[in-house]
């Protein structure tokens, strides 16, 4: 690694410059394994017992070597950025679960209880530090049946994530001079309590369908970065346990025939809100994110022609307490369209197009683009094995990628040119048509 | 002299009437067990892949109502959650042989469909063969349903309602016993009971719902679903007989 870095004050003059020439050597090697068993009791008509137990053995391996160019040639070790740890997880769980079954319910509930033993080995110095930690995980389900193709259910699992190696490894690293990575030795394992619930219904004699669905997770001590700047501007980021993250999301989606299913309305709605912490230069920064989109489409199928038009509106809102900057919502809007129509002769015609609009975001990022596709094709042969086709992709050639991400206290906005237009003419043998007859679909 | 002759008239008068009675039983509730081989019923998939050869033959249990003029075919409640409950159907039928009308509420996918028809006209081949099946004298009829599957039915006479299981009627008495005759679905009665059903809950009470003919409802279901392969098997299954 070889880094030039040139440091300025306000008035412009050079402050300081500080290089950087080392010989970087890093390996690193994980293995996992895994074994399971279960065992269940019936015990009466609608209720059984189930046990189950889960070993896990994880080893994972990690050196980095910096080597400083003394005399000519890359020798001595630079101490402070050389490292090598081997870290051992051993982890064994049991799990208890009592199952009720009828012909309306199914309800469940059960904990596991979880040991796991770490074990960090740092090489060089030959020291080892342990960690043991035990977890009482509980979860329950519930179902209801209102008929065959409609039901409820309500679900809440309990989970926990252990720090990486890379989170705890308590060694600076500086293969980015200007961004600094240091490890949390004291980091705890995360615990997450997730509810989800949803009813579904689906009707295929009549035509309609709705799926809806509301989830909610919450963590406790979950794993948030610490950034801070110091007086050069350069960062140093760090993992810590925060408090009070949680998210929700819900969907609400279905369809609505008409006319013996010759149309159909699908209107849908979702919202998603996520609450999270990170710190800034020692200050709580709490980011909240909310989106939600709402569409509807129009499904008209009249035998060899077939339609449909869509809408659909994505509103996001991110706010950061700490810079008010980032505090502008945005949203996008697309209109979509498709279009086939089945002609004599075993002749098809396809074309669909979509017409994005963002707004609000930097000058120069509010882009309109349509996108066009359209093919036709010719099937031959008895079971319609046989398919030559000539497509148009992106004929307007006006796809483009335009992205906004947040992450904390900055804003990204990211566009990037994507070449997809072109024709192409395809002929197409399919081997394993299911179909045997004219009049039948291929599945 | 004269008691002895006395107790012996009184007694074959009560004998005389109970044979009467016995013969004239117009009414009851019978319970149907149907056994249905599914690797008969799925023989052109590979069903032995995901069944175990112990858990081919599944049961279902339905109640047959009737009085002399009505009766009700339907699965019986329970409580208890039903294993593979996708690969029988179990339909509702209610006869009513005074207006001469068949309604079947035939569960498909989750949604209830109502098919009104006539009551089915069987010419049926009346057999010597006998045997006893829950007490009663039963004895045997072939119905040709096509050129390559017959239908045999065991009807008792001690029943004089021309009632059966599903739709199947027209013998001279109640059917106790039927089965195709490959033996891949039997229907057999496990019980008799002499009770008299409420007439109020035979007879089907219309509503708002949509009722189909068989043909009307065999054509929207070509319609949507002929061109695809459960589909087929759905439709086939329902116009079985």
């Amino acid at each position: 690694m070889k880094s030039n870095n040139a440091f300025y004050n306000s008035a412009g003059s050079n402050d300081s410059i500080i290089s950087i020439d080392q010989k970087k050597t890093n390996f690193g090697h994980s293995s996992a394994h895994t074994a399971s068993a279960v065992y269940t009791e019936p015990l009466t008509k609608k209720i059984k017992l189930e046990f189950d137990y889960n070993f896990g053995y994880n080893v994972s391996k990690q050196s980095k070597k910096a080597q400083d160019f003394i005399n000519g040639e890359y020798s001595a070790y630079d101490s402070t950025l050389t490292n090598d740890f081997e870290n051992v997880k051993m982890s064994n769980r049991f799990g208890l679960k009592f199952i009720y079954e009828s012909k309306k319910h199914s309800f469940n509930f059960g904990a596991r209880l979880r040991n796991i033993d770490i074990s960090n080995t740092n090489i060089i110095t030959d020291q080892t530090v342990k960690q043991s930690v035990n977890n009482v995980l509980p979860f329950l389900g519930y179902m209801y049946r209102f008929s065959q193709g409609t039901r409820f259910n309500f679900k809440y699992t309990s989970t926990t994530s252990q720090p990486s190696i890379n989170q705890l490894q308590p060694i600076p690293d500086n293969s980015n001079p200007n961004q600094i990575v240091l490890g949390n030795p004291n980091l705890i394992p995360t615990f997450s309590n997730n509810f989800s619930s949803s009813i579904n219904s689906y009707k295929p004699i009549s035509g309609k369908y709705v799926w809806m669905s509301l989830n909610y997770s919450n963590v406790n001590n979950d794993f948030a970065n610490s950034v801070t700047y110091d007086s050069l501007g350069r960062s140093v980021t760090q993992t810590l346990n925060v408090n009070g993250n949680y998210n929700a999301n819900g969907y609400i989606g279905g369809g609505i025939p008409f006319f013996s299913k010759q149309l159909t309305l699908q209107p849908n709605l979702n919202f998603y809100y996520n609450n999270y912490s990170s710190y800034i230069n020692l200050q709580k920064n709490i980011t909240k994110t909310f989106n939600y989109s709402a569409g509807l489409s129009m499904d008209i199928d009249i035998d060899t022609l077939a339609f449909s038009f869509g809408y659909n509106y994505d509103y996001n809102a991110p706010s950061s307490s700490l810079s008010i900057a980032s505090n502008k919502p945005y949203y996008d809007q697309t209109f979509n369209a498709t279009f086939r129509l089945k002609l004599p002769l075993k002749i098809l015609i396809e074309t669909d197009a979509k017409y994005t609009m963002s707004s609000r975001r930097a000058e120069g990022y509010n882009l309109n683009y349509l996108v066009w596709n359209a093919s036709i094709s010719k099937s031959f042969l008895k079971n319609e094995n046989l398919i030559l086709m000539l497509m148009g992709n992106d004929i307007l050639n006006q796809n483009i990628s335009n992205v906004r991400s947040i992450q904390d206290n900055v804003i990204t906005d990211n566009k990037t040119n994507i070449i997809s237009r072109y024709f192409l003419l395809k002929l197409t043998y399919k081997f394993n048509s299911t179909k045997t007859k004219d009049n039948e679909d291929n599945y | 002299m004269r008691t002895i002759i006395r107790s012996v008239l009184l007694l074959s008068i009560v004998f005389s009437f109970g044979n009467e009675l016995f013969a004239q039983l117009s009414y009851g509730k019978i319970v149907f067990e149907r056994k249905t081989n599914l690797y008969k019923k799925f023989k052109e998939d590979d069903v032995k892949d995901w069944l175990k050869e112990e858990d081919k033959n599944k049961v279902d249990v339905f109640e047959l109502y009737f009085n002399d003029s009505l009766s009700l075919f339907k699965p019986q409640e329970s409580d208890l959650k039903e294993k593979m409950s996708w690969a029988t159907s179990k339909n509702i039928v209610y006869q009513n042989f005074k207006e001469n009308s068949t309604l079947s509420i035939k569960s498909v996918w989750g949604e209830d469909l109502y098919v009104l028809d006539t009551v089915k006209k069987r010419e049926w081949k009346v057999t010597e063969s006998k045997r006893m099946i829950s007490g009663y004298n039963c004895r045997k009829a072939i119905w040709e349903m096509n050129d390559s599957t017959r239908i045999y039915a065991w009807y008792t006479d001690d029943i004089i309602s021309s009632v059966g299981p599903e739709s199947f009627c027209g013998l001279p008495g109640a059917i106790l016993g039927l089965a195709t005759e490959d033996g891949g679905v039997i229907y057999f009665a496990k019980s008799i009971e002499i009770s008299k059903p409420d007439t109020e809950t035979l007879l089907f009470k219309k509503g708002k719902k949509k009722i189909y003919t068989p043909a009307e409802l065999r054509a929207k279901l070509e319609k949507d679903f002929g061109k695809n392969p459960w589909g087929k098997i759905m439709i086939r299954e329902l116009f079985s007989w």
